[in-house]
């Protein structure tokens, strides 16, 4: 059985948390080690009782590896486990990570920062606007916006990082459960300019007790979470919390003192996090001169590598195009060619999958 | 008393020879015509016998019998009246008979005896050629139009004296109007009208080389309709004996333009999409040709193909398979041609925005896979290319570079359909996508570098076996437009970009 399988097992297994597996991960080391681990040896592990061990020979039963990843590449979804060099860096960091995560998209593998940007479903248009304005700039600067595909901020925050740059939808439910559904079409160009990312697997609900569980990835993703409109009782509070749990920064938007949604913002900010009022705020805060540094150098690095299997005329139409989405006659119109060469061409790097082609002749690199 | 003369009729889009016999005899006046007539052949008694005597002759106070032979075809129409009215003159002799049979008559009588204009005379003129006769007697409007037909007399008269004196040798014979062959039709339109969409053009330029089927998705808006239209101008232009079979076509259903006397251009059809089975196809008691047929030798274009009745694209099988169409009716059975290109265009979803830049899609997956699902996969697999039409923004637009001319283009279609001749020339296929599985495997050879390609492209574009098929078609030509005999990795590359529907 491949290997990741075994870690798709093991994260399919009933009453088995992430931080029960963390723990039978620091005695058995791995998933396979899990799975080939006695009932015996299961019983005497911390946290583990019985009915557990039980459980877990039983679901080695049940699995079937052929059919579990025929599902995962009929849906084309993709995924990394704890194991895997490309597993989010932030991420391994925390406590209890998820083992395994799903995702439709592309993770950036050079790991470019990520921040959170979340807020109320039930936000105002303030809300709606600062999130949008912020997260577009954020994702302009090169940073990922993390959120959380729900209603009001979290889709404007998507929405806007779209606009200049990548983003990441953490959801609390598998990825072929979209929810809310009228983010399905937000979601799928996510997809293509980022990542939809869960750790729940396929055909899991939408859940509510699976929210705060996806809370802890956004936040754990990210260097920061900013919280851009929140009353007293909401999830992005809790992101917050976990934020600070995780030891990343938090932000705030300051808002009207009279306004439900501006509550708890306006506490956080009270109890310590930093007011955001632009772009700046947050910069000053993350100390990221080493961080980005350091990556220009690393992307450099694989570009180099990549653009060495091409030739003359692949390399000079491979360096016209850029992460973000361009239309065939724009590029046409910055080059030499002619339609026909250009076209040639495209097919071909598309076919060493350097680039990627989307519906309406529009031209991407893949970032990966 | 007995007389003969002989005119055509027309079936489907093909004439053929009518005997119009005609007796006198003694006995109460009487006249009757025999040999299947239509109304409209029975009521030529009422024409005949008023022209007749307003063109200052006698009508043969007799009983007239017409036979229409070969007796056992339904005639209709109202080109007998001439010849009925000239036999009967004959039968009383104010025509001399030794000339009459060397030549067919066609013609419609009005009551003063003047002859109008009549359907299908390219047709009969050419059945008239086909049955050795000298030359046929057309009505004045249509000489132009039945003097395309070499190697016989063409004699445009407007009155029935007109014919009688001819044939009494009294009036000089008619120059036969024999208009100068010009092989180019002049388009009114350019692909260099078009700005932009260079992409679009140089798939319109391999659809034309290969003749290829081809199928546009765009936004609404985008220009599909434009570049389509334009089609027909870089197409090669007729030959003389495809204009005939065009101007056959149009001259049966009387669309023929009247100072036109053939076709030169290539027809382009765009039938709306609530076109019913009869109209596409063709139909009626007696089959009338449909937009197919009017489309032959040129291009037929399916705007909104989604909004077509299903079951009106699904007739489209067959006819775009065998070139014809053969219409079985209780009375008759016709078979019309109908070798037309085929361009279709449809929006990428419900809303038309799908994959634009700077709009926004509202259709949920699911709505656009529906949506593409309403054309049926028999169908899709008889289109070749696929082509995306981006919506242009405006101001760009006038940053794109000046297009090539049509006649620029036309001219390397031209090539590739020379080498395509060559390399057919013992086979019973005419261009690259007429080609089957087995042609695909001899003529479509790959080089080293290529071979690799296509089989990293199925790997990471997940291509069907199908989509295979058409992919190495279209590399064929590509490569054929560029003159070369292996197929490389350029042509390949170009030919996988023509295939969009296959990726989605």
């Amino acid at each position: 059985m491949e290997n990741k399988l075994y870690w798709v097992w093991l994260s399919k297994i009933n009453g088995l948390g992430s931080v029960k597996i963390k723990k039978l991960l620091e005695k058995f080391q791995n998933a396979q080690g899990i799975w080939e681990a006695s009932r015996e040896e299961l019983n005497n592990s911390i946290g583990i009782g019985s009915v557990l061990s039980q459980e877990i020979i039983k679901a080695k039963k049940n699995f079937l590896p052929a059919k579990e990843k025929e599902k995962l590449k009929k849906a084309k979804v993709k995924l990394v486990t704890l194991e895997d060099t490309c597993y989010p860096k932030l991420l391994k960091e925390i406590y209890a990570p998820p083992p395994v995560i799903y995702y439709r998209g592309a993770l950036v593998k050079v790991s470019r920062p990520c921040l959170a940007v979340v807020g109320t479903r039930d936000c105002t248009e303030y809300g709606k606007i600062t999130a949008y304005n912020l997260a577009k700039k954020l994702a302009e600067m090169g940073f990922v916006v993390v959120s959380g595909l729900a209603r009001g901020i979290d889709t404007k925050a998507h929405q806007g990082a779209l606009q200049t740059g990548m983003t990441y939808a953490i959801l609390g439910s598998g990825l072929d459960h979209i929810y809310p559904p009228e983010n399905n079409h937000l979601a799928e160009k996510i997809a293509q300019q980022g990542a939809v990312i869960t750790s729940y697997q396929l055909q899991t609900q939408p859940q509510r007790e699976h929210f705060p569980a996806r809370n802890r990835i956004i936040s754990g993703l990210s260097l920061g979470t900013i919280v851009i409109e929140a009353p007293q009782q909401s999830g992005a509070l809790i992101t917050a919390n976990f934020s600070l749990r995780q030891g990343r920064e938090v932000f705030a938007i300051p808002g009207n003192i009279r306004k439900r949604q501006s509550q708890g913002t306006n506490k956080l900010i009270q109890s310590g996090a930093k007011l955001v009022q632009n772009v700046d705020d947050i910069l000053e805060e993350l100390m990221l001169e080493n961080y980005l540094l350091q990556d220009v150098n690393e992307e450099d690095a694989e570009d180099e590598i990549k653009t060495k299997r091409l030739n003359q005329q692949q390399k000079r139409v491979y360096n016209l195009l850029t992460d973000e989405v361009q239309q065939f006659e724009k590029i046409l119109s910055n080059v030499t060619m002619k339609a026909k060469e250009l076209n040639s061409i495209l097919a071909q790097l598309e076919i060493m999958g350097l680039i990627k082609q989307l519906p309406g002749k529009r031209i991407c690199l893949i970032n990966q | 008393m007995l007389a003969k003369a002989y005119s055509n009729a027309v079936t489907g889009v093909d004439g053929y020879l009518v005997e119009v016999e005609i007796d006198l005899s003694q006995g109460l006046p009487s006249f009757n015509i025999v040999g299947l007539p239509d109304v409209a052949v029975r009521e030529a008694k009422e024409r005949v016998k008023a022209a007749i005597k307003n063109s200052a002759f006698q009508f043969p106070v007799k009983r007239v019998t017409v036979n229409l032979a070969p007796a056992d075809i339904k005639k209709k129409g109202v080109v007998f009246d001439l010849p009925i009215a000239v036999g009967i003159l004959a039968a009383v002799d104010v025509v001399e008979e030794n000339k009459l049979l060397d030549y067919t008559l066609v013609g419609e009588l009005s009551l003063d005896g003047t002859i109008k204009r009549i359907t299908g005379a390219l047709s009969m003129a050419l059945a008239t050629k086909d049955e050795g006769k000298k030359g046929i007697i057309v009505p004045y409007e249509n000489v132009q139009e039945a003097s395309v037909v070499e190697g016989i007399e063409v004699i445009g008269v407007k009155s029935l004296e007109d014919v009688i004196d001819f044939f009494n040798q009294e009036l000089e014979a008619i120059e036969p109007v024999t208009e100068s062959w010009q092989l180019n039709g002049e388009y009114q339109i350019d692909y260099q009208d078009v700005k932009g969409h260079e992409e679009a053009k140089r798939a319109l330029e391999v659809a034309a080389a290969g003749n290829h089927n081809l199928v546009m998705i765009g936004p609404p808006g985008a220009g599909k309709t434009m570049l389509a239209r334009r089609l027909p101008t870089i197409l090669p232009p007729l030959t003389k004996e495809e204009s005939i079979e065009v101007t056959k076509i149009f001259s049966v259903i009387d669309k023929l333009p009247s100072e036109q006397s053939l076709i030169k251009t290539r027809p382009f059809r765009n039938p709306h999409h609530s076109i019913s089975q009869a109209g596409l196809v063709g139909g009626g008691r007696v089959p009338q040709p449909g937009e197919i047929t009017l489309a032959h030798r040129g291009v037929l274009f399916l705007d909104e193909l989604t909004e077509f009745k299903r079951q009106v694209l699904e007739i489209l099988r067959q006819p775009l398979e065998k070139q014809e169409i053969t219409l079985t009716r209780s009375a008759i059975t016709l078979t019309y041609p109908c070798e037309f290109l085929l361009v279709a265009a449809l929006n990428p979803c419900p809303c038309g925005y799908y994959g634009t830049e700077g709009r926004e899609c509202f259709c949920t997956p699911y709505q656009r896979k529906k949506y593409l699902h309403k054309i049926s996969g028999p169908i899709l697999d008889r289109i070749d290319i696929h082509l995306e039409i981006p919506q242009l923004k405006a101001e760009e637009l006038t940053t794109y570079r000046q297009g090539e001319t049509s006649a620029e283009i036309k001219e390397r279609i031209l090539a590739a359909r020379e080498i395509q001749t060559q390399r057919f020339k013992d086979t019973s296929i005419n261009y690259n996508a007429e080609m089957n599985t087995k042609a695909v495997e001899k003529y479509c050879l790959l080089d080293e570098k290529a071979e690799e390609m296509i089989k990293e492209a199925i790997n990471r574009l997940h291509l069907s076996a199908r989509a295979y098929d058409r992919i190495l078609k279209l590399s064929r030509t590509i490569a054929d437009l560029a003159a070369t005999e292996i197929i490389t990795i350029e042509h390949l590359g170009e030919a996988i970009q023509y295939r969009s529907l296959d990726r989605r």
